[in-house]
């Protein structure tokens, strides 16, 4: 069954004590695309995952998943098999047993049903993403590749509709953020999945999505249906001054104590207004344009 | 019912696997809980009633399934399975106390090995079985709905160790406690509030081979306290479950 709106969220208030997450936040998200939701440290990303999987009520408003409002426990346990959140590959996995014994038990617990019924799809998904040299030792030895991979390889185990990852790049060297990248595609063209996906990574989020959103001023905002691989200007700078307010509107990585990259579309007309200034007020020392 | 014995085939599987993995936790605890209940059943027939001995053999049993379902939603919280688990096909309550059952059957080997110490070296008791049978699952419907009640705690206050420490405590010097020596009086009015206190005069009065189970109204109180444990602790766990989702507690350390 196709679901034309997969998340409603309407009228959303959600306060944790004294801050305010989101004010009357709104987001519409359909079906069968890569969604990429951005925003800095704390503005709500990952409460927005929490909201959409049960582990957090709104204070106030309504959410909806696969055309049912989430409201009581039965409503979530109801849309569970639907929905699979890939968290930090760090934890998230059972380290103390190997990666087969934690695939066997993820799939029962993510289907109800016993191993005979899950060990050829268990085997399929291990050969496609080549971890058949490790997939028997215990997670504790495995890199944060091979946990991402198990990771998703566990996330994958319910043929789930929706796919939530939280920061899915943390971590990953190129040839598994190139893996993790063309499964992402293949999951959604394919398998006919959708793809909610978190990062820091401006560039990672511009090629890989379809639709982004941005979380500001405590409401989640579309920004653009955006061309895959459109182009984006990278700029590498020195910050001089305090480097918690040069360029922080932007999505930015610090690559070495002070020195920035942060990349923008290559029309962003306010984003060279603000370079202007910064570099005119000697608050950074521009490095490199690409 | 398939999907739970699906579950609990699973769980047995990876708690199999967690007590091959650490072959030394294993056996010392094993070691120690015996030794450690050998010298309070030598100290109560020092200076207790024979009767006294018989309820001692449940406390592993009891002790694991009020601790299980708590530590199990601990534990994932700490490896970082919390999320995984809670989106998964079943409740965390239900992946709570069926693994709080199989730690209960494992740790059933400490209340096995008491048992034939008591019998061998102790006292030699006929038992019967229908009423120890009874006195049995009321037990685990005790200790798994107390289990209950400290997991909904788990979930709001998220370190209940201490808590847990005190209801041991407490369960222990109500498993020892000379109750048919008591006045019926005093043993209804103590039956009526602690949870284990109704079973452990089933226990010692089949030790004494008095009353068996015809005291309705003891019978009666078992059965109610045992109802009252149940709704209590739903309310709790459902009570403290909604406050963590409403303050994001959910899944915090």
């Amino acid at each position: 069954m196709a679901y034309e709106k997969l998340i409603v969220c309407s009228n959303i208030f959600k306060k944790f004590g004294k801050v305010e997450i989101f004010e009357n936040m709104n987001i519409t998200i359909e079906s069968n695309q890569i969604i990429g939701l951005i925003g800095e440290n704390g503005s709500g990303k990952t409460s927005f995952i929490k909201l959409i999987s049960g582990m957090l009520l709104p204070d106030q408003g309504n959410i909806y998943l696969f055309d049912k409002e989430i409201k009581r426990e039965k409503d979530i346990i109801a849309l569970k098999d639907k929905i699979s959140i890939l968290g930090d590959a760090n934890r998230s996995l059972y380290w103390n047993l190997s990666g087969m014994d934690n695939l066997i038990y993820f799939w029962t617990v993510k289907t109800g049903l016993n191993k005979k019924a899950g060990l050829m799809l268990i085997n399929e998904l291990v050969d496609k993403f080549n971890m058949g040299s490790f997939i028997n030792k215990k997670v504790e030895s495995y890199s944060k590749g091979m946990k991402q991979r198990l990771l998703l390889v566990v996330a994958l185990l319910g043929h789930p509709k929706l796919l939530v990852m939280d920061e899915p790049l943390n971590g990953l060297d190129y040839e598994n953020t190139v893996i993790l990248k063309n499964y992402i595609n293949e999951f959604v063209n394919k398998e006919n999945g959708t793809v909610l996906l978190t990062s820091h990574n401006s560039r990672f989020i511009d090629e890989v999505c379809d639709t982004k959103f941005v979380i500001k001023n405590k409401r989640i905002e579309k920004i653009s249906n955006v061309e895959r691989g459109e182009r984006v200007i990278v700029v590498y700078y020195k910050c001089l001054k305090n480097k918690d307010s040069c360029l922080n509107k932007y999505i930015r990585e610090e690559r070495e104590e002070n020195i920035f990259r942060v990349e923008t579309y290559i029309n962003d007309k306010d984003f060279y207004k603000e370079l202007s200034w910064q570099i005119d007020n000697d608050n950074i020392e521009l490095l490199e344009i690409i | 019912m398939n999907k739970n014995i699906n579950l609990f085939r699973a769980e047995l599987r990876r708690g199999m696997t967690l007590l091959k993995a650490y072959p030394l936790d294993t056996i010392n605890n094993l070691i120690s809980f015996t030794v450690v209940s050998v010298l309070i059943i030598i100290g109560i027939n020092k200076i207790g009633e024979p009767q006294q001995i018989f309820s001692v053999f449940l406390f592993p049993i009891i002790m694991t399934l009020i601790s299980g379902p708590s530590s199990s939603i601990r534990s994932d919280i700490e490896i970082g399975v919390f999320e995984q688990v809670y989106t998964s096909k079943y409740t965390i309550l239900s992946v709570g106390v069926i693994r709080s059952i199989i730690n209960a059957i494992f740790s059933s080997a400490n209340s096995i090995l008491i048992f034939v110490i008591v019998q061998l070296f102790f006292y030699n008791t006929k038992w019967k079985i229908v009423e120890l049978l009874f006195v049995f699952v009321i037990t685990v419907l005790t200790s798994i709905s107390l289990g209950v009640f400290l997991a909904g705690l788990t979930i709001k206050f998220r370190k209940t160790e201490t808590l847990l420490n005190l209801i041991n405590i407490m369960v222990l010097i109500e498993l020892i406690v000379p109750f048919t020596a008591m006045s019926s009086n005093i043993i209804y009015i103590v039956s009526a509030i602690l949870p284990f206190s109704g079973i452990i005069v089933c226990i010692q009065n089949i030790y004494n081979e008095i009353a068996n189970l015809n005291e309705i109204y003891l019978f009666l109180t078992t059965i109610g306290n045992l109802f009252i444990i149940i709704v209590f602790s739903n309310f709790v766990f459902n009570k403290c479950m909604k406050c963590a989702k409403i303050k994001g507690d959910l899944g915090n350390y």
